[in-house]
């Protein structure tokens, strides 16, 4: 079936990618070889982009919760099917979570927190609600909205004058902060959590063109982190910038033109929405697909109770920011992305892959 | 009723029949009976030409009163045995002529209604370019695009409207050109309408459009003769309704709002420029005053020292907040402008002086309202005043109160929500098969040419022509 042009999906697994990794920065740790360290991880990560297309090319009619079930039979296929729909809840919730905090931070100081985020989810339920041809016609407009905003990004701060390239020394003086910022952080966040896509990629468009758009949307969205990377550092110094929780925000802070534009942060924080507003909805949409494969409903009957559900995760999963990004950062990627979005799929397509050779073998024998 | 069968063959049939119209019509002083010869010819008074009447008509009929076939001189001529007909033929200005000894009666067209003359658009006004805009009277309307249009694959689809008062109907397309689903799915809307009275163009608007109740409008409705025709030439298709000096046009998207014909009647930089600021404008026509709003109430470290300052001396003696005096001057402007629309001319005047004096420099002097509050308001004013399409006015003067209120319980956050949904929600609207935000979403590249730029003539889209389209 195919509801959604290449663009369109590029543009929707573009904004997905950008979505909260542009705001919390792309491999900080690895301080003035972050940049580095996105590039690796844009290449990894397009391998692991690569690697879903391949599982999606075994069987083109088939999402997620279908290869599950041919790979480990019914029972067990369709427990893990379960497991999945409270996997991409939590994602979303997490997402969700971001959005909350960065609004608490830049936006609304007095707001409580479970206000925004309950009419954030709210638009999010409705585009969810809207269906998959929607939101791709939505993303094809926010693309451009984004890229645009991040080309201005970039001219403000090079106008203003606070770059300086000499801080980008020394180069690659240590590459084990590299490697280890690499594994797991830059690969499963975000190219690891595109995973998502997987749980309805079969009404979207066939693989050959999935895969196009996929690796074009890593590969530019790769692009995006390492000249953000590179923006942050020159802007704010290694040691700023790896300290700072909201890096690009911070380096954004900088921007002052002639004493007039300067603490534009409001505005690029409502322009951040928009990634997250897909990452949440990516996330959302996921669980209720497959919610409507397991119990054969319509997958617009599940959003609001998934979306009810993501909301009290978010609100509940966390004391504060500074838990909340621990969480991210240690527990997440371990429990959840790591075997989750990158384990289970390799060893999904090679149970299909060795099936599929025992089924030839068998045929000519 | 119908199917009612007329029989004209002896001199008492001719006289029944006056007597049946007389009762049918309910002895009405311009229903007129006039014999000639052997000959009853029955006219309404007024809405046909009697000096051609007398020409054509009587006096052939008295001259030769025993003339076989057609003994009439009026051009257009036509026959029946229908008493339902001739009923219409009647209203729609027509003589009938029963001639005792034939089988049916004749219907001669001498239709001449007063009408209005063909005016100037006053609805949307251009510096250059043709000033003729469209009537009430339909055959006038096509006769003037007939005559903008001088191409034979201009067809005419006609359809009579109403069970009680039948209104014509006419859609105009270019053959070959717009495309056959367009047409059918138009057509199929048009014959489904169920309506007692056509009285104007938006009572069968409303019933063919997609989204009705919807606040962004899936049809544009124009009084202009060359936009009609430049639509038509574009593959869109204009519906016609007689008595409605505006033409329908579909399909209609979201962005043709913002644009004019004026553009195509000016230099193309002159016209990408008068675009670009149009598209600035309309920006703030919807959004300026939340901005505003949200800004010095919840993101005060935006504005530089200087402007927040002075913003908050005048904004001193003010005692609501920004929210409420943003929402009593809005309320004010579109009271005023729409007293401006209802007045008689003669009070515009009056209105103007209220308008700016008494309001404008009176409340600022209280100082109830602040003065970058009154600022703020007029610019939004003049940015409305910009968009070209008339229906887009309603959305974007509404959303500006919706965002507004967002602005004030929650920012610039609530601005970007508000913003968002409305994006969703356009996503999902259709104006005949055509989504609302073609070119932009979905994509297409060629309509690119014409939205933002206004391409050079030459570069533009050439008139698709695919020979004859399949039935």
């Amino acid at each position: 079936m195919r509801s959604l042009s290449l663009w369109q999906l590029y543009s929707l697994m573009l904004l997905f990618l950008l979505g909260t990794s542009v705001v919390f920065g792309i491999a900080v740790p690895a301080k003035q070889d972050a940049w580095i360290t996105a590039a690796i991880g844009m290449v990894l990560g397009s391998g692991l982009l690569f690697m879903y297309s391949k599982l999606y090319e075994t069987n083109a009619n088939t999402s997620w919760n279908g290869l599950l079930i041919l790979a480990f039979g019914r029972h067990i296929g369709a427990i893990l099917g379960v497991l999945y729909v409270f996997l991409f809840m939590y994602s979303a919730a997490r997402d969700l979570r971001d959005i909350g905090e960065l609004t608490n931070t830049f936006l609304l100081q007095k707001t409580p927190i479970e206000v925004s985020m309950a009419l954030f989810q709210l638009l999010v339920a409705y585009v969810c609600y809207a269906g998959i041809v929607r939101m791709g016609r939505l993303a094809e407009m926010n693309v451009l909205v984004m890229i645009f905003s991040f080309l201005l990004q970039i001219v403000l701060l090079i106008a203003t004058g606070t770059i300086r390239l000499s801080l980008l020394a020394p180069v690659a003086a240590d590459w084990k902060p590299i490697m280890t910022t690499v594994f797991p952080g830059s690969l499963t966040v975000p190219y690891g959590e595109a995973f998502a896509f997987a749980a309805f990629w079969a009404s979207m468009m066939p693989p050959k063109e999935f895969r196009q758009a996929a690796l074009l949307s890593g590969a530019t969205a790769g692009l995006f982190f390492i000249v953000l990377d590179i923006i942050s550092i020159t802007a704010l110094g290694p040691e700023l910038f790896s300290r700072s929780l909201f890096p690009l925000m911070s380096t954004i802070h900088l921007v002052n033109i002639a004493d007039f534009l300067q603490n534009i942060d409001p505005f690029i924080v409502t322009n951040y929405m928009i990634g997250v507003l897909f990452k949440v909805a990516i996330f959302t949409y996921a669980a209720c697909a497959h919610i409507s494969d397991l119990w054969k409903v319509n997958s617009q009957a599940a959003v609001i109770p998934v979306s009810v559900i993501v909301f009290v995760y978010a609100f509940y999963m966390a004391d504060n920011l500074s838990s909340h990004l621990f969480t991210g950062f240690q527990w997440a990627t371990w429990v959840i992305f790591i075997p989750f979005f990158v384990c289970l799929p390799l060893l999904v397509l090679l149970v299909i892959k060795l099936k599929s050779i025992r089924r030839k073998r068998r045929e000519i024998g | 009723m119908s199917g009612q069968r007329i029989r004209m063959s002896t001199l008492e049939d001719q006289n029944q029949f006056a007597e049946q119209l007389n009762q049918t019509f309910g002895q009405v002083s311009d229903l007129v009976f006039r014999s000639a010869g052997r000959s009853l010819v029955v006219y309404i008074a007024g809405i046909v030409d009697e000096k051609r009447i007398e020409r054509e008509i009587i006096l052939p009929l008295e001259a030769n009163p025993d003339a076989d076939g057609i003994p009439v001189k009026t051009p257009s001529v036509k026959t029946t045995d229908d008493y339902q007909e001739t009923v219409q033929a009647l209203l729609h200005g027509e003589a009938v002529i029963a001639i005792a000894g034939r089988g049916n009666v004749i219907m001669a067209n001498v239709a001449s209604a007063p009408h209005r003359d063909i005016n100037r658009p006053e609805t949307e006004t251009v510096v250059q370019g043709p000033r003729e805009g469209l009537v009430e009277h339909l055959e006038t309307n096509i006769a003037l695009l007939r005559r903008m249009l001088k191409s034979e694959k201009l067809r005419i689809r006609a359809w009579k409207i109403g069970s009680v008062v039948k209104t014509d109907v006419r859609m105009l397309y270019l053959d070959g050109v717009a495309s056959d689903k367009l047409l059918t799915e138009i057509s199929n809307r048009i014959s489904a309408v169920q309506l007692d009275a056509v009285i104007e163009s938006n009572s069968l608007a409303e019933n063919i459009k997609d989204r009705p109740f919807s606040l962004f409008p899936t049809v544009q409705s124009t009084e202009r003769s060359d936009v009609v025709t430049e639509a038509l030439m574009k593959g869109r298709v204009a519906i016609l309704v007689d008595n409605t000096p505006f033409a329908l046009i579909f399909p209609f998207t979201f962005w043709n709002a913002f644009q004019a014909i004026e553009d195509y009647y000016i230099n193309y930089s002159s016209a990408t420029f008068l675009r670009a600021i149009r598209g600035l404008f309309i920006i703030f026509a919807l959004l300026l005053p939340s901005l505003y709003v949200a800004i010095t109430t919840y993101h005060i470290e935006m504005l530089p020292t200087d402007l927040l300052l002075s913003i908050a001396e005048s904004r001193e003696t003010s005692p609501f907040p920004a929210v409420v005096e943003a929402l009593i001057m809005e309320s004010i402007f579109e009271a005023l402008r729409e007293a401006i629309v209802r007045l008689p001319r003669i009070l515009g005047q009056a209105v103007s002086v209220v308008g700016a004096l008494v309001i404008g420099q009176s409340i600022v002097q209280a100082g109830i309202i602040s003065i970058p509050m009154i600022i703020v308001v007029s610019v939004t004013g003049i940015a409305s005043l910009m968009i070209p399409r008339y229906e887009m006015t309603f959305a974007i003067r509404i959303m500006r109160m919706i965002l507004l209120i967002l602005a004030g319980s929650l920012g610039l956050y609530g601005v970007a929500l508000g913003l968002f949904f409305t994006q969703v929600y356009l996503t999902g609207i259709n104006s005949v098969g055509t989504p609302y935000l073609t070119p932009i979403s979905p994509i297409v590249v060629r309509g690119l040419k014409d939205f933002l730029l206004r391409a050079p003539i030459r570069r533009r889209n050439k008139i698709p022509q695919k020979g004859k389209s399949s039935p």
